[in-house]
Parts: structure tokens; C-alpha cells; sequence
């Protein structure tokens, strides 16, 4: 098998090959709506803040005064208390690219700014998001951003990056 | 070879910072607070000049040379040296209730002139729980420009150095009260700040170029009264200041040589827009009703993201004017720099400096071509 290009296993039990007849316009529907189901699950980072927080949205502009150190309140004048994600996560750095269109090291460099000119104190970084959801259920003050599949009916989104 | 001339004076400002450093954490523990954090930046940098027609010595540094610090005297000249440029700084964040915190960040480098830790940041800040306002007590950064306050970090910037052009003189810091305001108008977030205070600068470096070294010219600037506004929205970003003071300086041998007066006006331009950055400032100092002498400083720059390399083409220009008939000094200076992200907290940046002279022969420190590279982090 070694060196024989084009076909492998993963191909021999392709349905096109052998065994049962599938359509093609079936298996394309069945495509389609796979991507649709998927795709944009996994893709989709949402922000979240604690259920007891009134406030039902934000805007984009919101979430960027908030996140780059503009802002320490939200709209109405609850205190924030801003999480991240580590470094190395692709959440955050689709998270940043998305609201902001920069990469975490210009994300970074950004604060370095506002904190050795004692501005302002980057968010606070939590490592996985199981605790970025106990600690968002837990702190009234407190947001964050997600992977939407990992949303738990014990926090609430306010924002929807697609 | 000159003598290391500051070193006593940097031990004894290691001694202060340390002893402020253990008050600070003493105060800390007392609190109870567990929110202690260090932080801190590192450029390793080094550099030469590759040609240029300066001649006579600066200090007693061979010229063709090129100033790269003006407030230390870090000069490049056609041998490479590490030693004018690179720099370490250690902060030390201290949270000792919600709305109080310390903050103590010393900085060390050594250039010929400059050698050691020194102390550039110590305060006290009181911001109460959900309040707009701040106020900060102690030493900081005096903001004559928008980079004042992170000259020293290499990571936060796309240059090696901001352009010395504008950046530097003889009083980089300042003692005394800070009030600060963070507010919103509409969608554009604005941060006011009002700043009084003093700084005395004894053996000063920037003066020792103009008085020379054995003079151990002493610099004061008192009663300096401030205030500066900054407004972002999204990817734009103004800020205005206004300082004034009084400028004090005197030598050993000569005596007083400057009392009176300055006002300092700046404006400068930001923008990050998708991968485009733009960067602009105007500075003008103006010493001319007691002092006769007055100065105009700009730069504009435009750099583009391409992923992890950032390419920057800057121009900045110089020039002032005296009125006991010192000569004009005016120059322009090109830079090209790339920048290129290593990972998440660290860069290396080339920079190539094409410094003019554009005021009489021998009346600034020469036409320069300068390369220099560095190596910068966060940590």
C-alpha cells in the first residue's frame, strides 16, 4: 500500500467506490447541512457576563473600550472585571482579530502601554473554560469570552462575534 | 575615558528603591493583599554608525556619531557598541485595598554617561471602587509626549527608539501629584490628567553635552503645572498637553546658567487601522521670554502589518532657535524599521537612521547613517 497514491483505506470504504449506492445530490444535502450545524458552532466566539448583570447587550464599541483598557465600567455604571485567555489560545486570538483586527503579540504590545504607564491592568487570564464560566457564574462584575459551544445556562451572552 | 560619574549617586537610588521596594511590600503584606505582581521589559540592543561627516567630538565620544538617548547620552559611533541602548526595567504592582495601590519601577542601563538602576517610578495611587477619578502621589514619568511614559519599553513601540528628534531632554521624570479623570463622550473614550510637581537632576547628562562633564551642570525644574487629554475611538487616537515650569540650571564653575520660565505645547495622531499604522507628533518648547530660546520638534510615520513583520518608515525633524546668537540647530532624520513578532512577548527590530543636517556645518552633531538592531520583551 506504501507509495500507491490516490487510494487508501479512508477511500476504499468510500461510498463511491463500493458498497451502497448514495446519490450525489443526497450526500452534498448531507454536506451542506453538516457545515451549517458545525461550521459556525466552532466557530462562533460569544461574550458572556454574569446572569445577575442587568444588562441584556453590548455594543462593539462597548466590548473594545472594555477590553483595551478604556473602560472600566460598563454601561450603567457596574464596575467590570475583564477575562482572557492565555497567550497561546487560538479563542483569544480569534477573539482580538475579530473585534479589533490585531494579533495577540499587537494586542500585547497595546498593554504594555497602558501598564508600565500604570493606565490601566491588563484582564485577568484564566487558563481553561470551565473556570472562565465558574468564575463569570460567580463574580457579578465580571466578563469574558468563549468558545460558543462551551455556554452553560449559568451565564449570559450579551455579544455574538460570528 | 571619562569616569563612571553617576555611580554614587545610582547606589544611593538603588538604596532608596530598595528601601521604598521593602515598604512597599511590607505595606503590602500588612494589607493583606494578595495582589502583589511583577512585571517588567528588556531590550537588548546595540548598533553603528556606518558613515557620516561629525567631527568633532561629542563629550569625548568620536564623531560621525549618533545620539540615540538623549536623556542618558547613549551615542553610537563607528565602532558597535551594545552598551548606549540597551536597558532592563522592573515594576513592582502592589494592590493593597480596592482603591489603593503602589506601583515602583526601576529601570538600568548603561551608557557612558548614565550608569545603573535608577528609580523612575514610585506612587501611590487611590482610585476609589467605581470612581472616574484617580490620584496619584510620588514620582512618574513627566508626559511631555505621547510615548513618555513607555520610551524605555521596546515591545510597547514599532521603532528601536522613539525618534530623538522629539524625544529627550535634560528631565525625563517628576515628583509630586497627578490627578487623573477617565470619562466618555458619546462613543470616544477620553483620559485627563492635571500634574504638579518638581525634579532636581544633580551631574545631569543632556546638560553635560552643552556645559561639559567636569561642570556637573545641576538641573531643576520647578513648579511644573500640567495637564494632558487623550481621546480614542476604535482604531483613532488625539492627545494634547500643555507643561510649564521653571527651568533652573547651573555649573560648577560657571555658575547659574538658565533661570526662568518654559512652556511646553504638544499634539500628537494615532492610528491603527485594519494592518495600517499611522503615528504623528508636533512638540514646540518655548523658553523665549526669560531664556531666549525656543524649539520645534515633529515626526510622522507609517508602517503596515504584514502578519508578524511590520515594516515603519518614519520622518522626523528638529529645529531651534537662540537668542544669544548660539547657532541654529536643525536636522531631519529618516528611519526605516522592521519589526518582526517572535512570539506573544517578544520582537527583534532592525532600524536603518539616515540623520541630515540641515542647519550650518558643525551646528548639530552631523549627517549620520545609522544601523542598529534589538531584541525586545515583556515579561
Amino acid at each position: 500500500m506504501k507509495g500507491k497514491p490516490g487510494c487508501n483505506e479512508t477511500c476504499s470504504i468510500s461510498p463511491y467506490t463500493q458498497g451502497t449506492y448514495v446519490p450525489r445530490v443526497f450526500s452534498f444535502t448531507l454536506l451542506i447541512l453538516t457545515l451549517a450545524v458545525n461550521l459556525p458552532a466552532q466557530a462562533e466566539i460569544v461574550v458572556i457576563i454574569n446572569p445577575g448583570n442587568p444588562l441584556m447587550s453590548l455594543t462593539r464599541e462597548q466590548l473594545i473600550d472594555i477590553y483595551m483598557g478604556r473602560s472600566t465600567h460598563f454601561p450603567g455604571g457596574r464596575a467590570t472585571w475583564p477575562i482572557d485567555l492565555p497567550d497561546d489560545s487560538p479563542v483569544r486570538s480569534r477573539y482580538y482579530e475579530k473585534l479589533v483586527n490585531k494579533s495577540v503579540t499587537q494586542i500585547n504590545a497595546f498593554w504594555a502601554r497602558l501598564m508600565f504607564s500604570g493606565r490601566a491592568t491588563p484582564p485577568h487570564v484564566l487558563t481553561d473554560p470551565l473556570s472562565v464560566i465558574q468564575q463569570v457564574a460567580h463574580h457579578p462584575d465580571a466578563i469574558a469570552y468563549i468558545d460558543s459551544k462551551d455556554v452553560t445556562d449559568k451565564v449570559k451572552v450579551v455579544y455574538r462575534l460570528p | 575615558m571619562l569616569p563612571k560619574q553617576t555611580s554614587t549617586h545610582s547606589w544611593k537610588t538603588l538604596l532608596t528603591a530598595c528601601t521604598l521596594l521593602a515598604g512597599l511590600s511590607v505595606f503590602a503584606v500588612q494589607a493583606h493583599a494578595a495582589d502583589v505582581t511583577l512585571s517588567g521589559f528588556m531590550s537588548i540592543a546595540g548598533g553603528k554608525v556606518l558613515n557620516g561627516n561629525g567631527s568633532e567630538p561629542i563629550i569625548d565620544t568620536q564623531c560621525p556619531c549618533f545620539v540615540n538617548d538623549w536623556y542618558n547620552m547613549g551615542m553610537y559611533n563607528s565602532s558597535w557598541s551594545w552598551r548606549p541602548e540597551s536597558r532592563i526595567g522592573i515594576r513592582l504592582n502592589g494592590k493593597m485595598t480596592d482603591s489603593l495601590s503602589g506601583v515602583m519601577q526601576i529601570d538600568a542601563s548603561d551608557t557612558r554617561y548614565r550608569s545603573g538602576p535608577t528609580l523612575e517610578w514610585a506612587y501611590l495611587g487611590w482610585r476609589p471602587l467605581g470612581s472616574d477619578w484617580e490620584v496619584n502621589l510620588g514620582r512618574k514619568r513627566l508626559p511631555i509626549y505621547y510615548y513618555s511614559d513607555f520610551s524605555d519599553v521596546g515591545f510597547a513601540y514599532p521603532w528601536v527608539r522613539p525618534p530623538q528628534e522629539l524625544y529627550g531632554w535634560e528631565i525625563n521624570n517628576f515628583n509630586g501629584a497627578t490627578i487623573v479623570h477617565h470619562g466618555q463622550l458619546g462613543s470616544i473614550s477620553t483620559r485627563g490628567s492635571v500634574f504638579f510637581g518638581r525634579e532636581d537632576s544633580h551631574d545631569n547628562a543632556f546638560m553635560a553635552y552643552w556645559y561639559g562633564v567636569n561642570d556637573k551642570p545641576d538641573v531643576s525644574w520647578s513648579n511644573i503645572t500640567g495637564a494632558d487629554i487623550e481621546f480614542s475611538r476604535d482604531w483613532f487616537n488625539v492627545r494634547l498637553v500643555y507643561i510649564q515650569s521653571n527651568v533652573y540650571v547651573a555649573s560648577l564653575s560657571d555658575g547659574v546658567l538658565a533661570d526662568g520660565g518654559q512652556q511646553i505645547y504638544g499634539i500628537s495622531a494615532n492610528i491603527d487601522y485594519n494592518n495600517w499604522l499611522v503615528r504623528s507628533e508636533y512638540s514646540y518648547f518655548d523658553r523665549w521670554k526669560e531664556l531666549g530660546y525656543r524649539s520645534n520638534a515633529y515626526m510622522a510615520g507609517v508602517g503596515y502589518h504584514f502578519g508578524s513583520l511590520t515594516p515603519m518608515l518614519t520622518y522626523s525633524y528638529f529645529s531651534d532657535v537662540s537668542a544669544d546668537g548660539t547657532p541654529t540647530w536643525k536636522n531631519s532624520n529618516t528611519s526605516l524599521t522592521l519589526r518582526y513578532d517572535l512570539n506573544s512577548q517578544s520582537d527583534i527590530k532592525v532600524q536603518y537612521d539616515q540623520y541630515r543636517e540641515l542647519s550650518a556645518p558643525g551646528s548639530t552633531s552631523g549627517n549620520a547613517n545609522v544601523i542598529s538592531v534589538s531584541y525586545d520583551r515583556v515579561f
